[in-house]
């Protein structure tokens, strides 16, 4: 396609100044008002239409030939081919930036491919869903090859990643360092001017945190092409930078960007492509705010909360459960028991199924997706959206144990793999208790066996959400572990019955 | 008889030394080369002035790695531990993207990351750290990690 220099100059000045020129595909969205949003893949089934379009898009770009501008391969070599990387910048300053570009191309070409345009990338949210996102596992999707399927990951679908690279601390690591070139990867040493071969000076700057930590390490761990200079042919890329935009995106709500000429003025020149083929060269400074680029992550400024009316209604309902046992008669409340006579040991974990309706199991699985902000809100804030959504109960009533001074009881749902190996990282894993002080009665009178109760409502969502089949059962399951190494004999649990509540908002 | 024993023995130790070093990077019992044995140990000290644009409201530890090279099999990732009172601390790790065998030409191409010192360990002029190579899965062998100096800003 001939791209003349006007075409360029017009499409990337348009572009940069978040006017949008409606024979531009892909940006129509911007122009209605309210940008698409990007969700985490954790909230969306396998057939929701994001996740069918990204399905779709990344099916019909693997298609076109590799000499196409627009095409899977073309795309991804703009990142790097077999032996190096090729424009894409590491380890220097452009990291975000740039790579905050590549994923525009990406989705506005999709937005055009799929004729949906209210598409948005998908991001992994790695720190609270720790396996690959199950829609990027399948070898197949509706009997055909799934354009999302990578079969040269080293990670496999059952795997985790751990909290030193991932967790919550990290995060909070992430977003607490400043000024930018601490938090987003310093200058290239001795960088003195706009020449475009600084941006892809490879690890010529200082390696904050957040590339040092998640990225790289998620690169690495998920393995295969994704593990080297090919990265971006594996579908996976998107939704993990897609990860390390939003967050990205969080430390600006509190944080300035670097005011430094020499990154504001920086151009990545014909860098990408629009979807119309012409190159797409857009300078640092416009890749500032995303709704200026057609998507959001709807973060929420947070609001100082007087008054909590979620969660005070929340918590009278579950006194009425903790008040009156098998309660299925109150206002918002909803139980399902399920006796017991099995034990739990540590080689044949208990496994219950308690039969449900199906209608309150679905409204927990698919709640409302959570601002991408979650990291920023103030506990109060935090509480009341926390507390503003359907949520499910498991009551473990009445539980004999054996060494329970040598035993940590972990509970799970629908775990088909369930061992003494699985993780406490697993999507499955809801819980641990461990039980103290069992005892004779005082006065005489013989001690109740204790009672916990365990929140299932993220476990539920993390292993139902995406499930497009979902039968009206849950399974508990619970598994005795020993609590430190050499404790003696792992102990046993025997519920009398597992009762599940279900808590409407 | 003896004399050719002694050349035979000889060649056998040059061979064993042969094979154990690395194609192109430090020797493996150099204080600063960090496999899945044993760490890298190293000084950080005090940066001689702070450099223009990248001065930081926190002290942090600069790490040089001057050499790479991944494990036959999967991936590690660099663990690094401040010492301080005979005990370690965790300050940080990273990971070396792509995970591919790289040596820097010199030292100004090294690749560097920057991790956030806590404040009570940089109250000193220099901090002792190890750095640890921990692989994701398996055994991590044939990783390498050579560090080419640290620094605190």
């Amino acid at each position: 396609m001939t791209v003349s220099r006007r075409n360029v100059l017009l499409q990337g000045c348009a572009i940069g100044a978040g006017v949008i020129a409606t024979q531009i595909p892909g940006v129509v969205a911007l122009a209605q008002g309210q940008p698409p949003q990007r969700r985490s893949l954790g909230d969306l089934q396998l057939n929701d239409p994001i996740v069918q379009s990204w399905r779709d898009g990344i099916g019909q770009l693997k298609q076109a030939a590799a000499s196409e501008a627009i095409s899977w391969a073309n795309f991804a070599a703009i990142h790097g081919n077999a032996n190096a990387f090729n424009l894409c910048p590491h380890g220097n300053w452009y990291f975000l930036p740039w790579h905050r570009a590549f994923l525009l191309m990406y989705e506005r070409t999709v937005r055009q491919l799929t004729g949906h345009n209210d598409f948005a990338l998908p991001y992994w949210d790695w720190t609270a869903d720790r396996q690959l996102p199950a829609a990027f596992t399948q070898p197949t999707w509706n009997g055909k090859p799934n354009p999302l399927y990578e079969s040269q990951r080293s990670m496999s679908p059952t795997d985790s990643l751990p909290d030193e690279i991932v967790g919550q601390g990290v995060i909070a690591t992430i977003l607490g360092e400043t000024p930018f070139e601490t938090f987003g990867t310093s200058r290239p040493s001795g960088q003195n001017s706009l020449d475009q071969s600084w941006i892809n000076c490879e690890g010529c700057g200082v390696s904050g945190t957040l590339e040092a930590t998640p990225h790289n390490n998620v690169h690495n761990i998920v393995g295969g092409l994704m593990g080297g200079t090919q990265s971006a042919l594996d579908p996976i890329f998107m939704m993990h930078h897609c990860n390390i935009d939003r967050i990205w995106g969080v430390w600006n709500v509190n944080n300035q960007n670097s005011n430094d000429p020499l990154w504001t003025d920086m151009t990545f020149q014909n860098n990408f492509y629009n979807p119309d083929g012409s190159f797409y060269s857009p300078k640092v400074s416009d890749m500032y705010i995303p709704e200026t680029l057609g998507y959001t992550y709807g973060l929420a400024r947070p609001a100082a909360a007087a008054v909590a009316p979620a969660v005070m209604a929340l918590g009278d309902k579950i006194k009425t459960l903790y008040a009156t046992p098998n309660v299925s008669s109150a206002a918002g409340i909803k139980t399902f028991t399920a006796p017991n006579a099995q034990q739990a040991t540590a080689t044949a974990p208990l496994d219950i199924a308690v039969e449900v309706d199906r209608s309150l199991l679905v409204a927990v699985a698919r709640l409302a997706p959570a601002g991408a902000d979650r990291e920023l809100l103030d506990f109060n804030t935090a509480r009341e959206r926390a507390a503003s959504g359907p949520r499910a109960l498991a009551f473990i009533r009445d539980v004999a144990v054996t060494q329970h001074k040598n035993t940590l009881y972990r509970v799970f749902i629908d775990c088909d793999y369930l061992s003494q190996g699985t993780p406490i990282s697993d999507p499955h894993y809801v819980g641990t208790f461990g039980i103290f002080g069992v005892h004779e009665g005082h006065g005489g009178k013989p001690a109740a066996k204790p009672s916990i109760v365990v929140d299932l409502t993220r476990a539920i969502k993390r292993v139902f959400g995406s499930a497009t089949d979902q039968t009206g059962r849950i399974r508990i399951q619970i598994l005795p572990v020993p609590n430190k190494p050499a404790a003696g004999p792992t102990g046993t649990a025997a519920p009398g019955r597992i009762e599940v509540a279900f808590v409407s908002a | 008889m003896g004399n050719r024993r002694s050349c035979l023995v000889g060649a056998a130790c040059a061979c064993m030394v042969a094979l154990m070093s690395p194609s192109s990077v430090a020797a493996q019992d150099s204080p600063r080369v960090a496999t899945v044995a044993g760490p890298a140990a190293v000084t950080a000290t005090a940066a001689p002035g702070a450099d223009r644009g990248v001065a930081s409201e926190s002290p942090r530890v600069i790490i040089r790695v001057t050499a790479f090279r991944p494990p036959r099999d999967g991936a590690v990732q660099a663990v690094v531990k401040a010492q301080k009172d005979g005990d370690e601390r965790e300050i940080g790790r990273f990971g070396i993207f792509p995970n591919a065998e790289f040596k820097a030409a010199d030292p100004s191409k090294a690749q560097r990351f920057g991790l956030p010192l806590p404040k009570e360990l940089a109250s000193g002029a220099a901090v002792k750290l190890n750095v640890y190579l921990v692989p994701f899965k398996g055994d991590g062998s044939g990783a390498l990690l050579e560090i080419g100096g640290a620094e605190i800003r």
